[in-house]
């Protein structure tokens, strides 16, 4: 591509310009790292609204924690009871970090972690099992990535769970299978309140690249908190991130079958 | 719109850029090969809209150290890297973005990508290398992949022939004649390497290889292995 042509080379020039390119490529470095700008993302559904911030409380149970075992039907029940809360009945201990998409803030309306008799039924499910205003648990296996923030709230008001009728979520925290995906494994924690899923969190995410790792820190705490607001697994695809977004479908799936009874 | 618009910025960007540097080293400028670098950096980088300013700066400094680099990090008028390939994991390293194979999520692209790249394969010849490339990664794929169940091969190949960019990164970036190894067997080497970095599962520690730090180390290795052209270096900086 390079054919000398007889024109004459200028030393002065080639050092300006390389020193203009230079220079300008660190000055956007040190602008974007000062204002650490965040890529945009885009999304097929709408994200509820972040409330404001309101302060940590040490305990009060909701009122949705006091309902023994509801099913379905009551669904639409526990949303106005949960929306009716006054705000120092939130609890904002069981995200101790703020998610790091701020477009993907998830309600921060949420309950606390269940308490130790309704330790979850499986021996894994215990392992992760984090008591109120602890820091939330980590894979303590080889997994080299550390957890995204966990997704917790409650459900939307007026979504309808989509939780098959006849079937019902058993109280606590469940933790599915590691899936293997292409770039890396996925392993997901829910917890579940009053028959409700009040809480995604990721344990373990695709991070065998780089841009794998971007993608599951970008999708992740949208896909947490579409959980939480639909109630089911379906949820829409990042755009992005579909085949992160449909191996968290596959996984919650999974988790579900897990934490539900008939 | 947003692919309209990153075309139109990288192209002008390349443009502008390779007219400057061109002047000022004394070469003479190939606006084919410009544009052949353009239309690639669009292809691995996801399109942005004219308001996400972050993303705009990205494209437009990957395009400008791809133009760059063609003077910049060259040995007697020949550049060493990829051009494309240098842009995005010089600026991609530095701003902490990575390329993105964004086609993937558009089938109704794929046929006319690897239509085009078939072509240029056709009329480069490189066929060994290709070759040697594609073994170098679907083994690997084979032997980490999920080939237990049908289901598991069906995802690992789709994932691997369709959501990333494996087709294009071999018939088209793989392929550039300026970094290409001259030999028969030198040309199988740089694509089993380049195919071996490639692949997702190859890490060094906890570091896993992009595609494009892959074919900047490929490049490395043709310039490592070329005697005479590493003589020729060192005389002319003498």
């Amino acid at each position: 591509m390079l054919k000398p042509h007889g024109t004459h080379e200028s030393l002065a020039g080639k050092l300006l310009l390389s020193s203009a390119l230079v220079a300008v490529s660190l000055a956007y470095g040190w602008w974007q790292r000062e204002n650490t700008p965040r890529p945009q993302i885009a999304m097929t559904a709408p994200m509820p609204q972040a409330p404001a911030p309101q302060a940590s409380v040490a305990a009060p149970t909701p009122s949705v924690t006091a309902s023994a075992a509801p099913t379905p039907a009551t669904a639409a029940a526990l949303d106005t009871s949960i929306a009716a809360l006054p705000p120092n009945a939130s609890n904002s201990a069981a995200a101790p970090t703020a998610p790091k998409s701020t477009a993907a803030a998830p309600p921060q309306v949420s309950t606390p972690a269940p308490a130790a008799p309704q330790a979850p039924p499986q021996q894994e499910a215990a392992i992760y099992l984090s008591p109120p205003a602890q820091p939330l648990p980590t894979v303590p296996s080889n997994d080299a990535s550390p957890p995204l923030p966990a997704a917790t709230g409650a459900p939307a008001s007026g979504v309808v769970p989509a939780i098959p009728a006849g079937t019902h979520l058993l109280d606590g925290d469940f933790v599915s299978d590691r899936h293997q995906l292409e770039w890396g494994d996925l392993r997901v924690k829910i917890s579940v309140h009053g028959g409700l899923i009040t809480g995604v969190q990721i344990l373990q995410y695709p991070d065998h690249r780089s841009h794998s790792l971007d993608l599951s820190e970008m999708a992740g705490p949208i896909l947490e908190s579409e959980v939480i607001k639909t109630q089911h697994a379906q949820v829409d695809a990042v755009s992005s991130a579909t085949d992160t977004s449909y191996a968290f479908q596959d996984v919650i799936a999974d988790v579900l079958i897990k934490a539900t009874r008939e | 719109m947003k692919l309209a618009f990153s075309a139109v910025l990288v192209l002008l960007v390349c443009l502008a850029v390779n007219w400057a540097f061109a002047r000022a080293f004394g070469a003479a400028s190939n606006w084919e090969s410009v544009v052949i670098s353009a239309l690639i950096i669009v292809l691995i980088i996801t399109p942005v809209a004219p308001s996400d300013f972050a993303g705009d700066a990205f494209l437009a400094l990957v395009s400008a150290w791809a133009m760059a680099s063609k003077y910049m990090v060259a040995t007697r008028k020949r550049h060493l890297f990829n051009p494309a390939a240098f842009g995005a994991a010089l600026v991609g390293i530095g701003l902490h973005r990575t390329v993105s194979w964004w086609v993937g999520d558009y089938a109704a692209l794929l046929p006319v990508i690897v239509l085009g790249g078939a072509l240029m394969l056709s009329r480069l010849r490189y066929y060994g290398m290709v070759t040697a490339y594609a073994v170098a990664v679907l083994a690997i794929t084979i032997a980490y992949g999920d080939f237990s169940s049908l289901a598991g091969i069906e995802r690992s190949l789709s994932m691997m022939a369709i959501h990333s960019m494996f087709g294009f990164f071999g018939l088209v970036m793989l392929t550039e004649p300026r970094t290409a190894p001259v030999g028969q067997w030198r040309q199988i080497v740089y694509g089993a390497l380049v195919g071996l970095l490639f692949s997702p599962y190859t890490h060094i520690g906890t570091y896993y290889f992009t595609p494009e730090v892959a074919i900047l180390c490929g490049n490395l290795f043709v310039f490592l292995s070329n005697k005479r052209r590493i003589q020729r270096w060192v005389e002319a900086i003498a």
